[in-house]
This record gives C-alpha cells, sequence and structure tokens, in this order.
C-alpha cells in the first residue's frame, strides 16, 4: 500500500515537473517570436544615399545651388561659411535636411514612423566614436518604439584626411499595437 | 514477484505513453506558433525579393544617371521610357512606377500630378508600366531622382547643371493569397 502511495507520489512528481519545464520553454518561445528589435535597413540608408544628392536653395558663391553632401563637407570646414542668400551653410544645412526627412518620412505619434535622429559627426577611420558634431536633427518623441529601424552613410574627405563623416539615420517605428493611420493610402488603384 | 514487475512494466509504459502525447501536444502548438504566418512569409519573401531587384534597378542602363552616382535614377530617361511596351516583360514586376519629388510621398494617387512628355518635369509620377494585376504588394525604395535643369542668367547666358531630388521608386509583384487557387 505504501509502496504504491510512493510510486502515485513520483509519477504525480514527474508529470509537474514535464509541464513546468513545458510551460517555461513555451514562455521562451512566444518572448523569442514577439522580440522587438533594432535593424540595419536598406531603405533608410538608401534615403540617406538619396539625401546626400539632393540639390539644395544655398548656392554657391559662383551661383551654383549645392548638394547637400558638399554643405556637408563646407559645415564641417567653416562654420562661418555662408551661402550666397547670407545664410550659414550649417543653417541651410538643417533647414534643407530637416524638410526632406519630414516629408520623406512624416514622422509623427499617430503614423507608422513616430520619431527619428539625424546625426552627422566627424570620427576617425577605424574609431566609431565622434570627434566632432556637425549636425543633429531630432522629430518627434523617440520612446516605446516597436522597433527601431537605422541606416548609415559615409561621407569620405579625401585621400589625406585623418577621418570620415558619417551619417547616421534611427527612425522609431510604432508597435503593432499602435493604432496608426497611413500617411496616405498608398495605393495606385484609379 | 512477476505480477510486481508485470505492474511496474504496465506503470513505464502508460508513463511514456502519457509523456509522448504530452509533448506532441507541445510540439503542435509549437509548430502552430511559429508556422502559423506561412503565407505572411511567402509574401514577406517576395516583398524582399523586389527590394533587391529595385535597389539593382536604379542602377541598371536603362535608369542610371550619367554622373555615375549610385542608387539614381536619370530622370530624362525614365520620361522616356513612358508607354514603351518593350519592357513590360523585361523586368519581373507587376507594375513599376517612379514618385519624382518627395512633396507627393503623401499625396493619394488621385492628387498626383501624373508626368508626360507635356508636363514633364512639373509632375509627380512616372508610371513606366502597369499590367493591372488584381492582388498586388507594391514594395517602395527611397531614390535620388536627377534631371538636367537650366539655369538662365539673362543675356542669353545659362547652363545646365544637375538639379535632384528625393524620389522613390515603387515597383508590385503579384499578392499570394491562401484563397486563390493558383
Amino acid at each position: 500500500m505504501i509502496k504504491n502511495k510512493k510510486a502515485q507520489h513520483e509519477m504525480v512528481g514527474f508529470v509537474l515537473i514535464v509541464i513546468i519545464v513545458s510551460i517555461i520553454g513555451l514562455i521562451f518561445l512566444v518572448l523569442f517570436v514577439n522580440k522587438s528589435s533594432n535593424s540595419q535597413s536598406d531603405l533608410m540608408s538608401n534615403l540617406l544615399q538619396a539625401t546626400m544628392y539632393y540639390t539644395t536653395d544655398c548656392y554657391s558663391t559662383n551661383n551654383e545651388p549645392r548638394e547637400v553632401e558638399v554643405l556637408i563637407t563646407d559645415c564641417d570646414k567653416d562654420s562661418n561659411k555662408k551661402c550666397l542668400d547670407g545664410r550659414l551653410v550649417c543653417d541651410a544645412l538643417d533647414a534643407n535636411l530637416k524638410k526632406a526627412l519630414d516629408e520623406s518620412l512624416k514622422p509623427g505619434k499617430e503614423f507608422k514612423n513616430k520619431a527619428y535622429n539625424l546625426s552627422i559627426y566627424f570620427r576617425g577611420i577605424t574609431n566609431r566614436a565622434p570627434v566632432r558634431m556637425i549636425s543633429d536633427i531630432n522629430k518627434g518623441i523617440f520612446t516605446n518604439c516597436g522597433s527601431v529601424e537605422g541606416g548609415s552613410h559615409i561621407v569620405t574627405l579625401g585621400t589625406y584626411s585623418s577621418g570620415v563623416i558619417s551619417v547616421d539615420l534611427l527612425v522609431c517605428k510604432a508597435s503593432e499595437a499602435d493604432s496608426v493611420k497611413e500617411a496616405s493610402d498608398g495605393s495606385f488603384n484609379e | 514477484m512477476n505480477i510486481k514487475s508485470q505492474l511496474r512494466i504496465q506503470e513505464m509504459a502508460f508513463m511514456l505513453v502519457g509523456v509522448v502525447l504530452f509533448f506532441s501536444l507541445v510540439g503542435l502548438i509549437g509548430m502552430g506558433i511559429l508556422y502559423s504566418g506561412i503565407y505572411k512569409e511567402a509574401n514577406r519573401l517576395a516583398d524582399q525579393k523586389t527590394f533587391g531587384a529595385m535597389v539593382a534597378l536604379a542602377d541598371s542602363p536603362e535608369f542610371s544617371c550619367v554622373s555615375s552616382k549610385s542608387n539614381c535614377i536619370d530622370g530624362d530617361k525614365a520620361i522616356s521610357l513612358i508607354n514603351k511596351t518593350n519592357y513590360v516583360k523585361f523586368w519581373p514586376f507587376t507594375s513599376l512606377r517612379i514618385i519624382t519629388r518627395y512633396s507627393a510621398f503623401n499625396k493619394g494617387y488621385n492628387q498626383m500630378i501624373k508626368c508626360s512628355i507635356a508636363n514633364y518635369p512639373n509632375c509627380d509620377l512616372i508610371t513606366i508600366y502597369d499590367k493591372k494585376v488584381a492582388g498586388e504588394i507594391a514594395s517602395s525604395n527611397f531614390i535620388a531622382f536627377c534631371r538636367k535643369e537650366y539655369q538662365d542668367f539673362g543675356n542669353l547666358q545659362g547652363r545646365s547643371y544637375d538639379k535632384c531630388e528625393i524620389g522613390m521608386i515603387v515597383a508590385g509583384t503579384e499578392y499570394k493569397n491562401p484563397k486563390s487557387k493558383t
């Protein structure tokens, strides 16, 4: 009788252990599937690359409009340099970048892209730590992100330069649980 | 003794059957969670394949910029491809469009100014082709949309320069619907 009870106790104990291990395993599985991630995004890198070629409204002294990439290197070389209309090159750079990214990403707490942060800085070739900040643009509130997508672009400064200019873009995406509306309906149906 | 050992064997057998059934149920639930979005995954892979093809498209001879800029589409080349039916079977997309400037990104289709030879470059959307497939996923990628612009200084003097905007290339692929027979 006692031996039977012992065996029954053992069986119940074994079954309990199996159930507990299975529940823990299922919890890990669910967490693993739903993990939010920071990822390098080709789309954001392509956006940065396209932005570098954007023709701004800042004209050089020979009346030629400058591209964003040229404004970045000019702003880094001399922060007091001016456009033909008298604005500082760095201010023109910030204004043009802000406008381009606001229209391209359409950040807002009710949209898919909640916020973005753009950092432009000079750094060493191998060391990624910023040596000199050129521009830092933020839009929106960078909290409670479902995921963070990033992109980066390098502006080289010539063979004899001790470093490069790094342009980093981080975008805070809304989570699937957030109710978001599309900036446009996204369809091409007539 | 025989009865005792037989009982033990029976106990072990029942326990093993119970454990196997239990783990089978757990495995089935796990597989159900992992593979619940198989059509969604198939569409995501098709989307990824389209994205890769689109990135390569901007650097193809039909669209690439003369000044060797990467990820750049030459608007003057793109506008000449409108209404050319030769390319409908050349690219693996159901539709191919280019949005020429960022101010049009958030416009609806009906609000965009459709490009033609007459109104280029003061327009928003170049439609290279559209096979009008029912059930299409559109993938998009940012590109630099560049064209030659003339700067007039007066007195018959002027120069041309590269004017570039942030644009978007939009390509369609057919949507795999679990309810469709194909």
